[in-house]
């Protein structure tokens, strides 16, 4: 199989500059500096065509980052996006355009994502007129894409605010099909739902993968969904992949620490009534992130290299990748 | 026991019509008990806790019905024993630690003003009081940690103080509504583990306000499913979870992927949540059930068999659910 869409050691950085009372303040020989949060540290991934790949992560941990930065919202400090071989950064014209529009993007929060003064069908049929993709009149593409995603055409005249949360997640991701994506970044796609329309949307999602061919960046907290729906997992840890693995694999047997306190902690149906420890202390701040291995402070098996010396990727000889000093020890 | 809810209506009066957030609810919680109490948006869930602890503003008001809380009668209780009771003997602890936590001052301050407003009288003590509540919760140095302003803490730390301080005046009901909705997976597991443990120790009795079944899963002892306003199911955990007999619970059970086969399609339930303020006459959830017979046309009355409690006409069989 292809890699349709490959992430070569991407990083993103968002800095803070200081304004004009912050750089008097420093040439005063006060302690104010500038900020660098290193979202995305040096991240490589490939998601091969048809694939589910699901990036989880807690809040903060830069996959919303990683996934604005596949989709095109943010261009990467380092490193590259390639889309079917090509550096999307490289392609100009008309290149460019079609890999701009082949990736799209599902947002999380189905009540912001959608301009309040527009009309569903104009959500819906902007974009597909405005690169060309549709003549004249759009009522007949909007009412097919609309029936697609499980919405009455008959509605296409209403606003979003008309709308249920489920039925607008419905009108966003009609959005981003109109152009015909081949590559679908679904941020926190469902968590805003509630549990019966969380899945009407998956079932659309995984019934979307089978008609359409799309691939998935499926970015999500909640290991049950990405379960459900991933063929492979990355786990993500304060910017960095620290494993990546078959979603059956990584489910039976994690290999990171990390991985295995996310997957004991998860409340599951079948997990009743446990006493169980938690793994202990907070996710550090990713302003001043911990020297070597970013989890060593909270995790139990870390020792003095692990304070030193950043882990990187490794390949397990059943076709998994960990960042961890120690997981030939398990 | 500790709180009985019988026939709790609380409806809101707007222009539009009457919205019955809450219609008809009973349940009751013992010492150190922990229920569950699930729903989805607009169940009434929440209206629900914030009946009980009396924090219903106009055009809300509870219509009918009794709360008892250690026998005594809530619903028309003067404001002041209303008062009186809040934050002493009833705790409430809210999703976002901000609804708790005045942002302008000092952690201290406020956990002291809890204790003062509740009788404490030495200073000192009050403050003795509330760092070892801050200890309680996991919180490290919680010396330090009476100095600092709410923004100064991370979300979960805001929501342990916010806990300490329901547990502040060891009251005999907690109500926590949605307390770990906000949070990352590894500092739900600490909260609810502390949740847990505060409640088997002390013998308080807890209402776990939540939408996620497979939180209440890991926590409770039982669960009360509501819909539309109404408990539909009501029972331990293993029951509920395992053989649920009403098919609106059937339904949400199977919508949570961890409870499905990868990869397959999840059976989701039809259509969407009613509006509140134009239920169908007869059973709200008919519209969306695929065991729906003519008798469902008729409002189903609460049928009640060994430890739980369901609403429905049909209810499954066990045969059905383990199919």
């Amino acid at each position: 199989m292809n890699d349709l869409l490959e992430i070569r050691d991407v990083s993103k950085r968002f800095t803070k500059r200081l304004d004009f009372a912050g750089k008097l303040a420093a040439r005063l020989g006060a302690n104010v500096r500038e900020e660098t949060v290193h979202a995305v540290d040096g991240v490589s991934l490939s998601v091969a065509t048809g694939e589910v790949l699901g990036l989880v992560g807690e809040s903060g941990c830069g996959k919303s980052t990683l996934g604005r930065v596949v989709a095109g919202i943010h261009a990467p400090s380092d490193g590259q996006i390639i889309l079917d071989g090509a550096d999307v950064a490289a392609l100009s014209g008309k290149a460019r355009r079609a890999a701009t529009l082949a990736v799209q993007m599902i947002f999380q929060d189905p009540f912001a994502s959608l301009n309040p003064r527009m009309r569903v069908e104009d959500i819906i049929g902007e974009a597909p007129r405005a690169h060309g993709l549709i003549e004249g009149d759009a009522g007949e593409y909007v009412a097919e894409t609309m029936r697609r995603v499980g919405l009455d055409p008959s509605l296409r005249r209403r606003y979003p605010h008309q709308f249920s949360g489920g039925q607008r997640q419905r009108i966003g991701i009609a959005r981003a099909l109109a152009v015909q994506p081949r590559f679908l970044v679904c941020d926190e796609a469902i968590a805003a739902l509630d549990v019966s329309i969380q899945a009407q949307v998956l079932n659309l999602f995984m019934d979307l993968r089978e008609t359409l061919d799309l691939t998935y960046l499926f970015i999500s907290h909640d290991l049950s969904v990405v379960e459900h729906i991933a063929d492979r997992v990355a786990i993500m840890y304060l910017g960095r992949i620290v494993e990546t693995a078959p979603t059956d694999a990584l489910f039976a047997a994690p290999r990171h620490p990390y991985t295995r306190a996310l997957l004991a902690e998860a409340p599951r149906l079948d997990h009743r009534k446990r006493a169980f420890e938690p793994i202990k202390g907070e996710i550090p701040s990713p302003l001043a992130p911990p020297s070597g291995c970013h989890f060593h402070p909270r995790c139990p098996r870390a020792t003095e290299r692990c304070r030193q010396e950043r882990p990187h990727l490794e390949t397990t000889p059943d076709g998994r990748t960990v960042a961890c000093h120690h997981w030939r020890d398990a | 026991m500790t709180l009985e809810v019988r026939g709790l209506k609380t409806h809101f009066l707007t222009r539009a019509g009457t919205v019955k957030a809450v219609d008809g609810v009973d349940f009751s919680v013992g010492p150190g008990e922990i229920m569950g109490l699930v729903g989805e948006s607009g169940s009434g869930k929440s209206i629900t806790g914030f009946s009980i602890i009396g924090l219903i503003d106009p055009p809300g008001q509870v219509v009918e019905g009794s709360i008892a809380f250690k026998g005594e009668e809530l619903v028309g209780a003067p404001e002041e024993r209303l008062r009186h009771l809040r934050g002493n003997r009833i705790a409430m602890i809210f999703q976002d630690p901000m609804m708790t936590l005045n942002p302008v001052l000092r952690i201290d301050t406020q956990m002291i003003e809890a204790l003062k407003a509740h009788g404490t009288t030495d200073k000192a003590a009050a403050r003795i009081q509330a760092r070892d509540a801050l200890g309680l919760v996991g919180i490290p140095s919680p010396e330090e940690r009476l100095h600092a302003y709410p923004h100064q803490l991370s979300g979960g730390m805001r929501q342990r103080v916010a806990i300490a301080i329901a547990f502040l005046n060891q009251p005999d009901l907690i109500i926590a509504d949605e307390p770990t909705t906000a949070l990352d997976v590894t500092i739900q597991a600490q909260i609810i583990h502390e949740a847990q443990k505060l409640c088997r120790g002390s013998g308080t009795a807890l209402i776990w306000i939540t939408h996620d079944l497979a939180v209440v899963a890991g926590l409770a002892d039982r669960i009360s499913v509501m819909y539309a306003g109404r408990i539909v199911e009501q029972g331990t955990v293993d029951d509920v979870i395992d053989r649920p007999q009403h098919p609106y619970t059937a339904g949400l059970l199977g919508s949570v992927p961890s409870a499905n086969k990868r990869g397959q399609r999840l059976r989701q339930i039809p259509g969407m949540t009613p509006n509140l303020a134009a239920l169908p006459e007869g059973c709200a959830f008919k519209t969306r059930c695929g065991h729906a017979t003519a008798a469902c046309e008729r409002a189903p009355d609460v049928v009640e068999a060994k430890a739980r409690r369901i609403r429905c006409h049909n209810p499954l069989s066990l045969l059905e659910v383990g199919a």
